[in-house]
């Protein structure tokens, strides 16, 4: 590379010469201190390369020799640089918008703003610019963390403020603080679930529904004395309100009890005959090692079963805390599984479906909840189903406090 | 006399004889390349044939392609594919 720049920063003329005497016009050119470079002949004469120096050197041996000199070629910066000097003016745009662009890559030519769903984007960008963040300013004036601080004081909704700087193009990404949502209901008692309201006494506050109204889930039973949070709601003259332990202590809150009658159902579907896949009670137990992503099992390398459920545990060893032995213990616990063909007669495709029917009345039933009355309905289903619902009526505690 | 003094010299105190004579130096690598240091003239130069002139005689080099890479008053370096390299005429000394 290096040998190949000294001959373009230098210069070199290619040249043709012709006549009798090559030889000793070579010769005359090197008494006089001509260097020749690649030099070669043809048919046509003498083809070589001297440099730009030299070149005017030859004209004593040409003489002497009656040898004909011409240019072939020039090569090397010394012409381009002469050509660049004939276009001035071309050369004088290409520098101006070189340096122009240079100027501009060190400005800030965009501020846009991400992440902002509260806070409206122009005051946002009204405030950067007042702290200098502005378009067609210099990027070396913009103290990024400074005004990123300026901008979390300035607006209370900004948790974070960060100012991320791409090029020309400087982002603000913003990040709102989450407010909690104000309770409108905040101390009231309201239904937690739909159902017809049998007692209602109302200790404090004032008793929305009455006697025998059928409840929505979430209707408001008795709202809370006034309050900052409540303002509407008007306190009875001469109650006094008791602290409430699950609210602060300045907010008084409705008290009372409400019970009533709620209605569940639930419906279940009992095939009398299906393929089920369980465990069949055989297993087996295999060990082996795990470098890295790779997996060696030194005993029970494969499944011994067709069907089968994999438990893997990895025991890794670790000295300290941060090095980890790069080996692992792998043991693989296999379990059988069989797939089972089972028939049922109508009366226990029944029992069944009304089991799980039951099962998930259960898990909606709120604890302590009364059962009343319970229902339990075949349903006309297909030839080979059974399907089964179950109604049960419970008495219990509708009034409940929202989010406590 | 210079010449033959400080060849005598040479010899008796066991000097190579590029250093000690004005006999030219060859060098040749491979087939492709050939260094002549301390030539005269060039006689006869042509893609086929280069004669030198040299204290030693006259140097003929025969081959294909020649190209004389750099040529400087005490240097030659020759590229091409040489086939032969033979001295002629010149003082035997």
């Amino acid at each position: 590379m290096l040998v190949k720049f000294g001959p373009f920063w230098n210069g070199r003329i290619i040249f043709a010469a012709r006549g009798n005497q090559l030889a000793r016009f070579v010769n005359e050119g090197i008494r006089d201190g001509i260097v020749f470079f690649k030099t070669q002949k043809s048919e046509r004469g003498l083809k070589a390369q001297v440099s730009i120096a030299d070149f005017k050197r030859l004209r004593r041996a040409a003489r002497l020799t009656h040898t004909r000199v011409h240019i072939l070629a020039k090569y090397g910066w010394p012409f381009i640089a002469l050509r660049w000097w004939r276009r001035k003016t071309l050369m004088a745009g290409i520098l101006i918008i070189g340096l122009t662009l240079v100027a501009l890559s060190q400005m800030v030519l965009s501020v846009k703003v991400a992440g902002n769903n509260m806070i409206p984007e122009e005051q946002l960008l009204q405030s950067a610019e007042n702290l200098g963040l502005k378009i067609w300013v210099w990027q070396k004036d913009v103290d990024t963390r400074k005004i990123a601080k300026a901008l979390v004081e300035e607006f209370p909704d900004a948790a974070w403020v960060g100012i991320d700087q791409q090029g020309t193009q400087i982002t603000i990404n913003v990040k709102e603080k989450i407010r909690p949502i104000v309770q409108t209901e905040r101390g009231n008692l309201v239904a937690n679930r739909t159902g017809i309201l049998h007692e209602l006494m109302v200790i404090q506050g004032t008793a929305l529904v009455h006697e025998g109204e059928t409840v929505k889930a979430g209707q408001v039973l008795i709202e809370a004395p006034a309050s900052l949070d409540n303002a509407s709601a008007q306190p009875k003259p001469g109650v006094v309100s008791k602290p409430n332990p699950t609210l602060p202590q300045a907010i008084p809150a409705a008290k009372g009890f409400a019970r009533g009658r709620v209605w569940y159902t639930a419906e279940a579907t009992v095939p009398l005959s299906e393929e089920k896949i369980q465990e069949s009670g055989q297993s087996a137990k295999g060990w082996g090692i795990k470098i890295s992503d790779r997996v060696i099992m030194i005993t029970t390398p494969e499944s011994p079963f067709e069907q089968v459920t994999k438990e893997v545990k990895t025991h890794t060893y670790s000295l300290g805390r941060n090095w980890h032995f790069p080996v692992e213990i792998l043991s693989v616990d296999y379990k059988e599984l069989e797939t089972v063909h089972l028939t049922r007669t109508k009366e226990e495709a029944r029992q069944v479906a009304e089991k799980q029917a039951r099962d998930e009345i259960s898990s909606k039933i709120s604890p302590g909840a009364g059962i009343i009355e319970e229902h339990v309905r075949i349903l006309a289903g297909s030839a080979d189903t059974e399907r089964v619902r179950v109604e049960t009526e419970t008495y219990e505690d509708l009034a409940v406090y929202p989010n406590p | 006399m210079f010449d033959k003094l400080s060849k005598n010299v040479g010899n008796a105190l066991d000097f190579p004889p590029d250093v000690s004579g004005n006999g030219p130096k060859i060098t040749i690598t491979g087939r492709q390349e050939v260094l002549v240091e301390n030539y005269q003239d060039i006689v006869e130069f042509t893609t086929e044939e280069i004669r030198l002139s040299t204290l030693e005689g006259e140097l003929c080099l025969i081959g294909q392609g020649f190209v004389l890479r750099t040529v400087l008053a005490t240097e030659l370096r020759i590229e091409g594919q040489l086939t032969s390299l033979t001295f002629g005429g010149g003082s035997d000394r």
